[in-house]
């Protein structure tokens, strides 16, 4: 009766309860509910005092010392696990003897998160249909927005070559010879060597600041006209002209675009709302007495 | 409800790393990543003992990828997001202090958890060490595997749940904490290339490397890649770079094999200061008294300076190879924070004491707060009641910069591996340095020229191929900017360290200046770059110094039968540092004795030569 493998009952059928099953801290609970109730009877029974470590329970220590490991252990060591696992064994009745499992607030949290997971897998949340879907993405439109985007081509015009006065002028003065040729959208060679890329396409405010730092000309990025140079404005490196050659503005994509994000938000939010349905079930069943505080 | 959350996100994370190759972009000639290799949350026992830290790993993941996060009673959110973050907690005994939150736990009520008792702070934390560092290999009457065992778990979670290919990169990873006889640091930090890692080694485990290496080896032979990278070495005692293995015998070849294997780099500068090199070994280099932190972790004794600073190492590696035919220490850097509240940050005026727990991004302490910060203890008196260390010799937050083709972790780790990486004292310097013996003189002016740079010659990181015989000298192409939120450049450097008869011999030159300066024709002395920090409001402007240096720089004095390492420091111009900035938003005097203003820097990791053997 009291051998490890007898009071383990054999999985049954449905896979998150047999993943939970695989879960040795699961075998000792229900090792110790198991013996818990029996013990009740068991007091007086030599099986109280009988325990039998055969070749499953051996298998088992050697199986979940390779998984931490990585390898089978010596036999030496296999000899220490199996006088170590005969040791708990024997505590943990000694302590389910005396009742130690009933205040231990770590016992408690472990059960109250196990019986949380438990809850969780025993759940599956129904695929939704299209108009759910479709529903769900109106409701939470926000999150799949995507950020404004443009496209650009710059002149740099470094301090580094006669300084940041002189630099800014030279940036003046090439506007002024820009706009007097309408229909050029990249000019480089006006400028200084810059030190990335001088066309840039699809740049949102979070490139933007890691292109050319917290700067007037991040921000300018996303106010500047478009379809015409305009400028100077300054960034981290220096003063730049700016031809924004093309815009996307922030847009709500289609739902056929973010369909896998969607879905999968939807999926776990009907695994919260099972969540917490479940708990309103089980509240239900229960009487709750608020008392006056004294 | 947890559950279910962090399910969705590993499902998240794991369709990410499935579409890795296809959606994230790819540049062949690589980008620079920015990222830190060191901080502790609350699962390393002296977070959570010394500081009350009580961020968790998954918190310190969101901090660094710019969400914010609740910290005392209110959201602390980084200035910009960094690259890429390990969360790197203390192995020994993880997680199994924080059952102290719970009075019932069988920790609380086992004979250390009795002892602690509701007392933190150093005074209980010296008692504590012994545990983490193997003076007493177990918690007396407490089994602490299934702690241990969870929490490492979490570890992993969090940085695969966080792990967003082509945004932020995750490792995981821990530290090693060996400190032989309580008093020289040899802590390593252990990464992991992929997404599952075995049990962490500990120094209860043992507090020899080589040890560690094995543990290293073992997994590497079971498809667990992994390396570690040794902690800023200045409080080592000169044992991090010792001519000596673990058993006192003089370095043999299996010894510096297996290092050059499994640690191929090393941390240059972090919150216990910077170990590039000291003033006392390098009385040459006018640049060499930065951040010096100089005495042993704990108490007030003095750390050897041989053997425990990087250009020392390059040094004593040349030697060593000469005898063994393999340079054990044949490393790249890194820097990182070290900090041990969970909150990264890497500038000046963000940092408060990264060990002091202190917000990092808003709230600076409190008058009181930091006056103690910024007070020298006269010896003998106790320091911080903290941490036992005085506070203002701390340095603010490093940074790793990593070449690398791609944000995702493949290509960050092989950058780690293949040692193009580089490090900085906080700002995001961006610095290219490769070495040939065929660049033209006028690649630089190329618009292509950094594909032609990998073509012809080595990144940062590698060995100068075998010299044509027409070659006089080797040519490095140098190209440097500033960080677009910080200061100009004053300068650049190269450091050359080189081996002549027996002796190994170091070299500081000056290859691209600021302002048009040239040195003096006697002295080859450069004129200092200025300094525009007003120190009654703790600022500075960028009217000078430069935005961009670049630089094709031959070796002068080269000589072929010379066997020699080449690295790069970049200098910014002067900036106020932590401790003035304190100082005046505190209103409080300037810290006498400490430097009010610093040159913030990166260095390369190096470029070998190596002469044919004759």
């Amino acid at each position: 009766m009291a051998t490890l493998s007898a009071v383990i009952p054999a999985p049954p059928r449905g896979l998150a309860l047999r993943r939970l099953l695989r879960e040795p801290f699961l075998h000792f609970v229900l090792l110790g509910a198991v013996l818990f109730e029996a013990g009740q009877y068991l007091q007086g029974h030599p099986e109280r005092y009988r325990i039998v470590q055969g070749r499953a329970q051996l298998d088992e220590l050697v199986r979940n010392y390779a998984r931490q490991y990585g390898s089978a252990p010596s036999p030496a060591q296999l000899h220490a696990l199996a006088e170590h696992a005969l040791q708990e064994e024997i505590y943990f009745r000694e302590a389910l003897a005396l009742n130690l499992d009933r205040d231990d607030q770590i016992v408690r949290r472990r059960l109250v998160q196990k019986y949380g997971f438990l809850q969780q897998d025993l759940f599956v949340p129904k695929e939704p249909d299209e108009a759910q879907l479709q529903a769900y993405y109106r409701a939470n439109a926000a999150r799949y927005a995507a950020p404004a985007r443009r496209s650009f081509s710059h002149v740099y015009f470094s301090p580094d070559a006669g300084g940041e006065v002189q630099a800014r002028q030279r940036a003046l003065r090439a506007l002024e010879a820009l706009r007097a040729q309408p229909g050029l959208a990249r000019a480089p060679e006006l400028g200084d060597r810059f030190s990335d890329l001088y066309d840039y396409a699809g740049v949102d405010a979070a490139d933007a600041g890691r292109l050319f730092g917290q700067s007037e000309l991040a921000q300018a990025l996303f106010a500047a006209p478009v379809g015409q140079w305009s400028g100077p404005y300054r960034s981290g490196y220096g003063w730049h002209l700016l031809y924004v050659s093309d815009e996307q503005a922030a847009r709500q994509p289609p739902l056929a675009e973010v369909r896998e994000r969607v879905h999968a938000d939807y999926l776990d939010g009907e695994r919260q709302a099972g969540d917490a349905a479940a708990y309103a079930r089980l509240l239900a069943k229960y009487h709750i007495v608020l008392e006056d505080a004294p | 409800m947890k559950k279910s959350s962090f399910l969705a996100g590993a499902a998240l994370a794991l369709s990410g790393v499935a579409q890795a190759d296809a959606a994230v972009p790819v540049n062949p000639l690589r980008e620079a990543y920015y990222g830190d290799l060191h901080l502790h949350t609350t699962y390393s026992f002296d977070a959570y003992l010394l500081l009350g830290t009580r961020i968790t790993p998954d918190q310190a993941y969101k901090f660094a990828r710019g969400e914010p996060v609740p910290f005392l009673d209110h959201q602390v959110q980084r200035k910009e997001p960094l690259d890429f973050l390990a969360v790197t907690d203390h192995s020994e005994n993880i997680g199994v202090f924080n059952e102290l939150d719970n009075p019932d736990s069988a920790f609380s009520k086992s004979e250390v958890g009795q002892k602690i008792g509701k007392t933190r702070g150093f005074a209980v934390f010296k008692d504590i060490a012994a545990y983490i560092v193997g003076d007493h290999k177990q918690l007396p009457g407490f089994d602490a595997k299934p702690i241990t065992a969870s929490t490492w778990q979490k570890e992993i979670d969090a940085a695969n749940g966080n792990y967003v290919p082509g945004k932020f990169t995750t490792l995981i990873a821990y530290e090693w904490t060996s400190m032989p006889q309580g008093l020289y640091n040899l802590h390593r930090n252990v990464f992991f290339r992929g997404d599952t890692a075995p049990a962490p080694y500990t120094s209860l485990d043992s507090n020899k490397p080589e040890d560690l290496w094995t543990y290293l080896e073992s997994n590497r032979k079971n498809g667990s890649e992994a390396l570690a990278i040794p902690h800023n070495a200045n409080a080592s005692g000169g044992l991090m770079y010792d001519w000596k293995d673990s058993y006192g015998k003089p370095i043999d070849q299996v010894y510096a094999e297996r290092r050059a294997l499994n640690e191929p780099l090393s941390e240059i500068g972090q919150n216990k200061g910077v170990s590039e090199t000291h003033p006392a070994l390098s009385p040459n280099d006018e640049f060499a008294n930065f951040e010096i932190f100089d005495r042993l972790l704990l108490g007030t004794q003095k750390s050897s300076i041989y053997g425990s600073y990087v250009r020392d190492a390059y040094g004593r590696g040349l030697v060593l190879q000469r005898t063994l035919g393999v340079n054990p220490y044949k490393f790249g850097v890194v820097g990182a924070s070290d900090f041990h509240s969970g909150l990264s940050t890497s500038t000046e005026d963000a940092y408060a004491g990264g060990i002091g727990g202190i917000d990092p991004t808003k709230d600076y302490p409190n008058a009181e707060a930091a006056a103690k910060a910024l007070v020298r203890h006269p010896l003998g008196q106790p320091a911080d009641d903290k941490t036992g260390i005085e506070t203002i010799d701390f340095g603010s937050g490093n940074l790793t910069g990593a070449w690398a083709e791609s944000n995702t972790r493949p290509a960050i780790y092989d950058a780690l591996r293949r040692k193009e990486t580089f490090a900085t004292s906080g700002p995001k310097l961006k610095f290219r340095f490769f070495g040939s013996w065929d660049y033209a003189g006028d690649l630089l002016n190329g618009a292509d020229w950094i594909k032609t740079a990998y073509a012809k010659g080595v990144p940062m990181g590698g060995d100068l191929p075998a010299r044509p015989a027409t070659a006089k000298a080797p040519r490095f192409a140098i190209w440097a900017v500033k960080d677009a939120n910080s200061a100009n450049l004053d300068r650049v450097q190269v450091v050359k360290v080189w081996l002549a008869g027996g002796q190994y011999q170091e070299k500081v030159f000056d290859v691209a200046l600021s302002g048009g300066r040239k040195p003096d024709h006697k002295t080859g002395k450069v004129p200092a770059v200025g300094n525009t920090v007003d120190l009654k409001t703790a600022t500075y402007t960028n009217t000078i110094g430069a935005t961009e240096l670049r630089t094709l720089w031959h070796d002068p004095e080269f000589d072929p039968a010379q066997p020699a390492v080449y690295y790069l420091r970049v200098l910014e111009i002067p900036t106020p540092r932590w401790s003035t900035i304190l100082a005046v938003r505190s209103g409080l005097p300037l810290p006498a004795d400490t430097p009010a203003t610093i040159q913030e820097r990166g260095w390369s990791s190096p470029i070998w030569y190596t002469p044919p053997k004759s």
